[in-house]
């Protein structure tokens, strides 16, 4: 992110670096993923040069135009210019009929994320990637949404709290770059002997770190998706979620930004969860999406 | 020959098309391309083949 980069200036500056590359290389599909500006950016330009956008993890819905800003407007917006949706699972099928998207327009994939954690645990296997954390239990945190800075030093404070009734469970938290999180969690965290402040890991062995952890503690619903794969339990720190990964198997549980509230559901989950958890996430996922992804490519280009 | 143009902004996207990319680019080889807006800079990017 640019220094002070404001939400217009980056989809200004990205329809733009967008169209010029769309007038050079005249690309005769293109897809993007998800909820972010460059998403949106990438579907607006396409339909500008009338090309068509294949949509990859679409149909999520919180059905709340401000949470998450602007992800959610982003998804909203996108989904009329795609020509083709690619849905993680009927759930995000069913949002995008409701929307008007006719059905052949649909594919349900499976999650690529699936594929990506497969990838990095077949092919990488003999790299050393994983994070010295010890031998105490250890509970994951990430926290990084814009939309809260207020709340997310009341879930720091809360998480503060049991780190000092619990010195015998060690926290590992990789702090995303922004500055104010940075200084939330160092300003909150710092100087306990079981809180361990990191940089961001390599997407390796922040995975790594996820397998081998006993909880996570997390706003990013990416991180919950990816813990819900390796039957891990997560307590997700945001008032709502669009994604259903785990919510429905009780592995994830919303728990908002209240201090005392998240010290009490950390606690909780601590004492119950007594680290044994099955390994739901490996067994029954698909694990074809992008091979089914292109597979719809293949057809729509010839 | 066609084509396919692939959009990341952030790591996450990096992450997630990855497989897409790699997918892809098995059935249409050089023709796909992966571009970056750099969106963000600033989180440690993998490269699609070793995610």
């Amino acid at each position: 992110m640019r220094p002070g980069q404001s939400l217009s200036k980056l989809t200004a500056r990205l329809l733009v670096k967008l169209e010029n590359h769309f007038k050079h290389h005249r690309p005769d599909l293109v897809l993007a993923h998800g909820d972010t500006t460059t998403c949106f950016a990438t579907a607006l330009s396409s339909f500008y040069q009338q090309i068509p956008f294949f949509h990859v993890e679409a149909g999520l819905r919180s059905y709340h135009l401000n949470s998450p800003f602007p992800e959610e407007f982003n998804r909203q917006s996108v989904a009329p210019m795609a020509h083709h949706h690619f849905a993680p699972t009927e759930l995000e099928k069913i949002n995008l009929i409701n929307d008007g998207i006719q059905d052949h327009k649909i594919t349900v994939t499976g999650s690529t994320v699936h594929d990506a954690i497969h990838i990095i645990k077949t092919k990488n296997r003999n790299a050393d990637h994983i994070p010295d954390i010890g031998t105490r239990p250890t509970v994951v945190v990430t926290l990084h949404r814009r939309e809260a800075n207020q709340a997310m030093q009341q879930t720091l404070t809360g998480l503060k709290h049991v780190a000092i009734e619990r010195p015998d469970v060690m926290f590992i938290c990789p702090i995303h770059p922004n500055p104010n999180v940075q200084n939330a969690f160092r300003s909150i965290l710092g100087g306990h002997e079981n809180i361990k402040l990191l940089d961001p890991l390599p997407y390796a062995e922040f995975i790594s770190l996820l397998m081998k952890s006993n909880l996570v503690v997390t706003d990013s619903g990416g991180v919950q998706e990816e813990s819900v794969y390796f039957g891990k339990r997560v307590l997700l720190a945001r008032a709502e979620t669009e994604r259903r990964d785990g919510l429905d198997s009780g592995l994830v549980q919303l728990i908002g930004h209240d201090v005392e509230f998240t010290r009490r559901s950390i606690k909780q989950a601590l004492c119950n969860s007594n680290f044994t958890h099955e390994l739901l996430g490996e067994n029954g996922m698909p694990l074809h999406a992008s091979e089914t992804i292109a597979r719809v490519v293949e057809r729509n280009i010839v | 020959m066609k084509n396919i143009s692939i959009i990341i902004g952030t790591r996450p996207e990096a992450i997630k098309m990855a497989p897409v990319y790699l997918a892809l680019k098995d059935r249409f080889g050089d023709s796909v391309q992966l571009i970056s807006t750099g969106q963000h800079r600033e989180l440690l990017w993998p490269s699609p083949e070793r995610i």
